[in-house]
């Protein structure tokens, strides 16, 4: 500290001088104001002395790269996460292409607009081209309006640009005529899935066979390939020292908050004796961590899996509904497409008042047709709890069997929260997948849908095993993101740690990146 | 000043002279903001 007092010393010496000096008349005024700006000068010199000094410490110490294998093994885990849905064995071809999601979309036609509509539209027939459905206007059978209507679409389809002027004009002529008309729409393509299924099926099965012959890898190798190669990358990016120091200079991070001293506050939450042990204790607290983010998230879909179980317990009326309700479905089809002909006919005759009267029966079938249709979204996915679920399923496999049929799952979603948005709605189903694809679960997959399990107890037993002290009581959902944040804040500490920067040196790094800042610092090197 | 003094202080001792530096050259400036030019012009 000898320099600190130096300049102390100097300073004050300084400061005697100017005091010393008269202020007495013009002459001495001017005297005083020369030896101040001289002061002034100096002093500058001083400081930028010092500034150079803290700026070359600064970026030798921050002279620190992000790890190249991040990149590399997060282009990885993103050329996965693109076939991952193909892995699923518990939904259909119609789900695996989001055929599901897409003809909901047009089904509320009157929520989004006239060209969302029509780009829905467009995404549907190109999925249907790909699996080698040459669709034309002539299969859009299920009623005259829709027909006109997709002869124009078609027509500007083929022209690799809708003109919205043109589509416009013909839905205005034709909505008065048929309020519904997207509605005909939506069911035909849903007929012309179901008419055409086994080609949906195969393009899938393809696209499956192709990912496995690309990885040379089973489904399951896949999977267990990608979990780990989560694992990995998490641990690279916590461990990297560049994230770390960035999260500091960000301020998203403070380095008062990662002393010892603070941090002895949130171990106090889990041990009452020191650590002997810091890397076993970082281990432990690293488990702890999980499995309260894995129970916080069981707790969140706690509305999903009641539903289910409910579903469950009485799977056995499930049984042959799909079936007796496609058998309705298509009976009702075929009297809607020879309808259809015999309108067309009478039309071309002249004869309008046996075309209406015909046109009325069609409306009352496609409205009867449409209800089926929505209650067998539902039917689809009764069945597969039937089908797909056992007294040996877990609460994993249960979820997965959600988030495998968008329709139900929105409709929990739906139920669960009157204050619903689309943008809610995309959050849960996000929220869900990141869920299922985490390869930190250890619980969900071992709890069986037909036992009741005392998953806080569970969870306390295993800690205290561990020396951590997590008490039933507090693994409620009032709690559970105070302890979320302690133990990741732990992990936090014992990152920066174990970085290849001393807690002092970041400090350092973030004080001088903001002195530099305010003094708009610029190094004569630059 | 002293660059060989200077690389020898550690991190806390550079940013504490910064500031008495920075303080002082604060001090400076405020006093000679103070000085009344019109007076002097009068004396």
């Amino acid at each position: 500290m000898w320099m600190q007092n130096d300049i102390k010393l100097k300073i004050n010496t300084n400061k005697e001088i100017l005091s010393g000096l008269p202020q007495n008349n013009k002459k001495n005024i001017l005297k005083y104001q020369e030896q101040i700006e001289s002061l002034i000068n100096e002093y500058n010199k001083y400081k930028n002395d010092i500034l150079s000094e803290m700026y070359n410490r600064k970026t030798t110490l921050s002279d620190i790269k992000q790890n190249k294998d991040l990149d590399v093994t997060l282009k990885t885990i993103l050329s996965t996460d693109d076939i991952i849905y193909l892995l699923n064995t518990y939904n259909t071809s119609y789900e695996k292409m989001e055929l599901d999601k897409d003809l909901y979309d047009v089904s509320r036609f009157y929520r989004t607009n006239f060209e969302k509509v029509n780009e829905d539209l467009v995404k549907i027939i190109n999925k249907y081209r790909l699996v080698g459905l040459d669709i034309k206007y002539e299969d859009f059978n299920y009623s005259v309006y829709a027909n006109k209507y997709m002869t124009v679409f078609i027509n500007e389809l083929s022209n690799n640009s809708l003109n919205y002027n043109v589509l416009k004009e013909c839905f205005d002529t034709l909505y008065w005529q048929c309020p519904d008309i997207f509605t005909h729409i939506e069911l035909n393509l849903k007929d012309l899935y179901y008419s055409n299924k086994k080609l949906f099926d195969k393009y899938v099965n393809n696209q499956k066979n192709k990912v496995f012959t690309d990885f040379e890898k089973s489904g399951k190798e896949i999977m267990e390939d990608y979990l780990l190669l989560q694992r990995n990358y998490d641990e690279l990016y916590n461990s990297d020292t560049y994230l770390i120091l960035q999260d500091f200079l960000t301020k998203k991070l403070n380095t008062k908050d990662y002393t010892l001293d603070r941090i002895t506050k949130n171990f106090n939450d889990f041990i009452s004796d020191p650590v002997t042990d810091n890397d076993e204790f970082n281990n432990n607290i690293k488990k702890l961590y999980n499995s309260l983010n894995e129970y916080k998230e069981y707790l969140h879909f706690l509305y999903l899996i009641d539903g289910v179980k409910k579903l469950y317990s009485e799977k056995d009326k499930f049984k042959n509904v799909v079936k007796n309700k496609f058998t309705i479905i298509s009976s009702n089809e075929k009297k809607i497409k020879k309808l259809n002909k015999k309108i067309v006919k009478y039309m071309k005759r002249g004869k309008s008042e046996l075309a209406n009267k015909f046109s009325l029966t069609v409306d009352s079938l496609i409205f009867d047709t449409k209800k089926l249709y929505d209650e067998l979204d539902m039917d689809v996915f009764n069945e597969q709890v039937l089908n797909k679920l056992s007294d040996d399923s877990s609460i994993y496999d249960l979820l997965c069997l959600v988030y495998s049929y968008y329709l139900y799952f929105i409709a929990c979603i739906k139920k669960n929260d009157a204050n619903y948005t689309a943008e809610s709605i995309e959050l849960e189903v996000n929220r869900l997948r990141k869920f299922l694809i985490s390869p930190y679960n250890t619980i969900i997959g071992n709890i069986s849908i037909v036992r009741e399990k005392n998953i806080p107890m569970i969870i306390s037993d295993c800690y205290k095993l561990l020396n951590l002290n997590v008490s039933m009581d507090v693994l409620n959902s009032d709690n559970i993101d105070n302890l979320i944040e302690s133990t990741a804040k732990i992990k936090k500490y014992y990152n920066v740690l174990n970085c290849r920067l001393v807690l002092e040196d970041i400090s350092f790094i973030c004080d001088t990146e903001t002195i530099l800042t305010e003094e708009e610092y610029v190094s004569v090197l630059e | 000043m002293d660059n060989k003094k200077l690389k020898e202080l550690n991190y806390h001792e550079l940013i504490k002279i910064y500031q008495e530096i920075k303080e002082f050259i604060e001090y400076l400036n405020k006093e000679k903001d103070s000085l009344d030019m019109g007076d002097v012009d009068a004396k």
